[in-house]
């Protein structure tokens, strides 16, 4: 029933995926009771429809010879993923509980467990494997080895002929990045052109793409927008799956799911992924799963405020920063120009074992004095201070696309003698993993003259600027506007900055 | 109370009593040929044409003006916008409100010059020719995407594909419910349709498989959606990434399919669809249009560019040149303008007057704005 399913089938069917066999455990009860409650639809004709084999073994209980038949007759079929719809009894052998909602989630209880056993003939204890069963499995212990001893052999021979490949190869099955990998990441001065960050994930993007053979990703239908092509691959279709665009189609949901997927299937295999920010809300279930699991993939999200202008509220992320950053094991970055963009993406890279999150600006920004690889590692730090002692009057605290509002704010405000601190505050969570020192360094507990600026919700930055400071941001929703209307009118700007500091 | 029996060319008129609680007067003008009921017959091919261009170079012309939007979906779906909104949609423009209007969704909400444009030259107030020359803009009336608190005449808000078409299935399931609550052997006081546009992008999304299976199940004829087959999304061609049989998946989740081959010219193909699906009384109707992305356009027709980017001024003229339409931005002939805004009362297709339980509602009050004050209508209605 849940329509992340109905859009991986498509793509499945679209991408021609032979060797993806599903079964459908066709019980007809779910948890409020019968499907002919709320499922009645055909289901093998939509997976026809969307480009699936399929067959039915209609006695999932007893038909052994039937279940064989059909996996035989799936793997048969080379250009189409099968489906398998096996009807079974969900509790099969419970005589008082099988085919009831009531035996999908609870435990039978002890009556029931005993009338099954009666039921089944099986006088056995709890817990007990009958030896001959026992014997029966051990068998795979050796077929298992002796399979494993057999693509080794053939590996052996694939590295003497192919050393190159191999060696690729071998990296991917290990999750070892070629040495110096992070080199090939792009280096940004002060001096280079302004641009959205958008574009300069491109550029790492393809940077990346170029030197770790196991990069690869794309976009739910915006790759022209959220600028995730790699330049240098075609696309990941039926007939070229050897390319590396990956279209997934206006698929948010599914999309996150099958980057999961890719990367839990080699620790090398290194998936990015892409939207508008927004849609973050059509992934969030992924993103979760990909935070618990430990998988490292790359959300490379673009549009990220309403900085994206025209396209309006629907469109604009408020809450998104915020409700990430609530989310445990995940990094929320918001690079502010091309050198945090480049740390980002290279602390993407190495953190394989937590999802990494880029909010990335539809608009130009230029790139700024004081930002450096170094700084963003440690999620916080001091862009430029004016201070000495520790001791700036005030500390200015952004984000992304705002630092450079701080940053204009912060040159008025020394103009006129004041000392003034910005900090990049691009990863929370990284920040919040260093040394006590470290941080009190950046924010020094003993100034509490303390102003966040950023293009969302408000909440969340209590933390940061204490109960003295002063937290510019959007408790709203956006509006359909020129981006400059919008932030003007919504107060984020470097006069509303520069005059909330006077007021504190 | 009299009933109202007009002749063709003199107004008519029904007791009257004010206030509150009471019948309202409805000093009706009818056109020739009419009853209450509306026009039986379309307006002439050569008119619906020029109707059809107008919706067309609003869009072009907002979008433009704004240097953001998506001409691609109104320019292809402008045929479609026509006939449904002039020839089948129930409505009234003066009361956006009224009870039991069809209600109308663009679940490809990008594609909102389409829909105020309709709006417009339906005779909505909350749209006037001043709100679409204000597309995109601070505070207008007319945003990016269609917000429903924001402008009268847009039922729910969408932007994020699927989402729509899910909200058209909550639509048509309400009507449903109220109808077997509400309805009596003499007298139906909830009947409506509910129509829904959308296009690939809706279609991959998942939610909106997931409402359509519901729909389905539920059985909700009165439900009938439009998938602008136009084969372009953002990053091309839909043969990058989606290769269903889209008609195929609805008749396994329990729809009735139609498919109008020609959406850009095929007008009578149009009627026909709608006029079937609204037979089919036990099954939502997908009826899929295939038309062309930013038909119209010499140079951009048919391209993903010309889906979310304004044409550009040359283009605009390339396009103007291409249509024969000579006029300028925002121009509504007067013969569409005349043939559109008619008095409200007649877009009350089949009024039944009820002769108990009528209230009137705020809106009376006000409703004269756009006719001029020699109509002085007032709108019936009930609760």
């Amino acid at each position: 029933m849940e329509g992340v399913a109905n859009e991986a089938a498509s793509l499945a069917g679209h991408w021609g995926l032979g060797k993806l066999i599903a079964f459908y455990d066709d019980n007809h009860i779910s948890i409020d009771g019968s499907t002919a409650i709320a499922f009645t639809e055909d289901v093998l004709a939509r997976y026809e429809a969307l480009g699936w084999h399929t067959i039915w073994v209609q006695n999932g209980n007893t038909g052994y010879d039937d279940i064989r038949a059909a996996i035989k007759e799936a793997k048969e079929v080379k250009d189409k993923p099968t489906l398998i719809k096996v009807t079974t009894t969900i509790g099969y052998g419970s005589p008082n509980k099988a085919s009831t909602h009531s035996v999908h989630g609870s435990a039978l209880g002890s009556k029931e467990v005993e009338a099954t056993r009666k039921n089944l003939s099986w006088a056995h204890e709890p817990f007990h494997v009958p030896d001959e069963v026992k014997r029966h499995w051990a068998h795979h212990l050796d077929e298992g080895a002796s399979l494993e001893a057999e693509w080794n052999a053939k590996f052996a021979e694939y590295e003497k002929k192919y050393q190159h490949e191999a060696a690729e190869l071998n990296s991917i099955i290990s999750g070892k990045l070629p040495d110096g990998w992070d080199n090939a990441l792009p280096k940004y001065t002060p001096e280079s052109p302004a641009d959205a960050t958008r574009n300069l994930s491109q550029q790492c993007l393809n940077a990346l793409a170029k030197v770790i053979p196991g990069f690869l990703g794309g976009s739910a239908d915006l790759a022209s927008s959220n600028m995730t092509l790699l330049k240098m691959f075609g696309d990941f279709q039926k007939d070229t799956p050897e390319e590396r665009n990956i279209r997934f189609g206006v698929r948010e949901h599914a999309m996150g799911a099958v980057c999961n997927g890719i990367a839990v299937h080699s620790p090398g295999l290194i998936p990015y992924c892409s939207t508008f920010f927004v849609f973050t809300d059509y992934m969030r279930a992924p993103i979760r799963l990909s935070a618990l699991s430990e998988s490292g993939v790359i959300f490379v999200m673009t549009h990220d405020s309403i900085g994206l202008g025209e396209d309006g509220p629907t469109h604009q992320p408020v809450e998104q920063l915020f409700s990430l950053r609530a989310m445990p094991g995940i990094l929320m970055l918001r690079p502010a120009d091309g050198t945090e963009t480049s740390a980002a993406y290279r602390i993407a890279v190495i953190n394989r074992k937590r999802p990494s999150i880029l909010a990335l600006s539809r608009q130009k920004l230029p790139q700024l004095e004081g930002t450096s690889v170094e700084g963003v590692a440690k999620g916080g730090y001091v862009i430029s201070d004016n201070s000495s002692g520790n001791k700036p009057d005030l500390i200015l605290i952004s984000t992304g696309s705002e630092l450079e509002i701080a940053e204009k704010a912060a040159g008025q405000l020394r103009k006129e003698g004041k000392s003034v601190r910005v900090v990049s505050l691009v990863c929370w969570e990284l920040f919040e993993e260093q040394p006590e020192e470290y941080k009190e360094s950046v924010l020094p507990s003993e100034v509490t003259s303390r102003i966040s600026i950023e293009a969302g919700v408000t909440l969340g930055w209590e933390k940061y600027i204490g109960q003295k400071g002063k937290a510019i941001g959007i408790d709203r929703f956006g509006s359909s506007a020129p981006a400059g209307r919008i932030y003007k009118e919504l107060g984020l700007t470097v006069e509303n900055l520069i005059a909330t500091a006077k007021s504190l | 109370m009299a009933t109202p029996t007009p002749t063709p060319t003199s107004p008519a008129s029904i007791t009257a009593s004010g206030g509150r609680g009471g019948f309202l007067l409805a000093r009706a003008r009818v056109a020739p040929g009419g009853r209450w009921a509306v026009r039986a017959q379309p307006a002439a091919a050569e008119l619906v044409e020029r109707s059809v261009n107008t919706i067309r170079f609003l869009a072009v012309d907002a979008v433009e003006k704004a240097k953001s939007g998506h001409p691609g979906l109104p320019m292809g779906c402008a045929p479609l916008g026509h006939v449904l909104f002039d020839e089948f949609l129930r409505f009234n423009p003066a009361n956006h409100a009224w009870f039991d209007r069809d209600r109308f969704v663009l679940s490809a909400g990008h594609g909102c010059m389409l829909h105020y444009a309709l709006l417009h030259l339906a005779g909505y107030q909350g749209v006037t020719i001043d709100d679409l020359k204000a597309f995109r803009q601070w505070g207008s009336r007319t945003p990016g995407h269609p917000e429903n608190f924001e402008t009268d005449g847009v039922e729910v808000t969408t932007g994020p594909l699927g989402q729509g078409f899910a909200n058209a299935v909550g639509l048509a399931l309400a009507e449903k419910h109220l109808a077997a609550r509400f309805n009596k052997p003499d007298l139906t006081v909830v009947d409506h349709y509910t129509y829904v546009i959308l296009g690939d992008g809706c279609q991959m999304e998942g939610v909106a498989n997931e409402a359509a299976s519901l729909a389905g199940h539920w059985g909700l004829g009165k439900l009938i959606a439009f998938y602008d087959d136009n084969h372009i999304s953002i990053d091309g061609s839909t043969a990058i990434a989606f290769t269903e049989d889209v008609l195929a998946r609805y008749e396994a989740l329990g729809w009735h399919t139609i498919w109008v081959q020609n959406g850009n010219t095929g007008y009578d193909d149009i009627r026909a669809a709608i006029k079937e699906a609204k037979e089919v009384k036990d099954k939502p109707t997908l009826i899929k249009v295939t038309t062309t992305i930013g038909y119209g356009s010499p140079n951009k027709a048919s391209t993903h560019s010309v889906h979310g980017s304004a044409l550009g001024s040359k283009e605009v003229e390339a396009t103007r040149k291409n249509l024969s339409w000579a006029h300028e931005p925002f121009h509504v002939p007067d013969e569409v303008k005349r043939y559109s805004v008619v008095p409200v009362e007649l877009k009350l297709q089949n009024f039944k007057v009820i002769t108990n339980k009528l209230f009137c509602c705020e809106e009376i009050q006000t409703c004269s704005s756009s006719l001029g004050s020699s109509s002085g209508c007032c709108i019936l209605h009930s609760v």
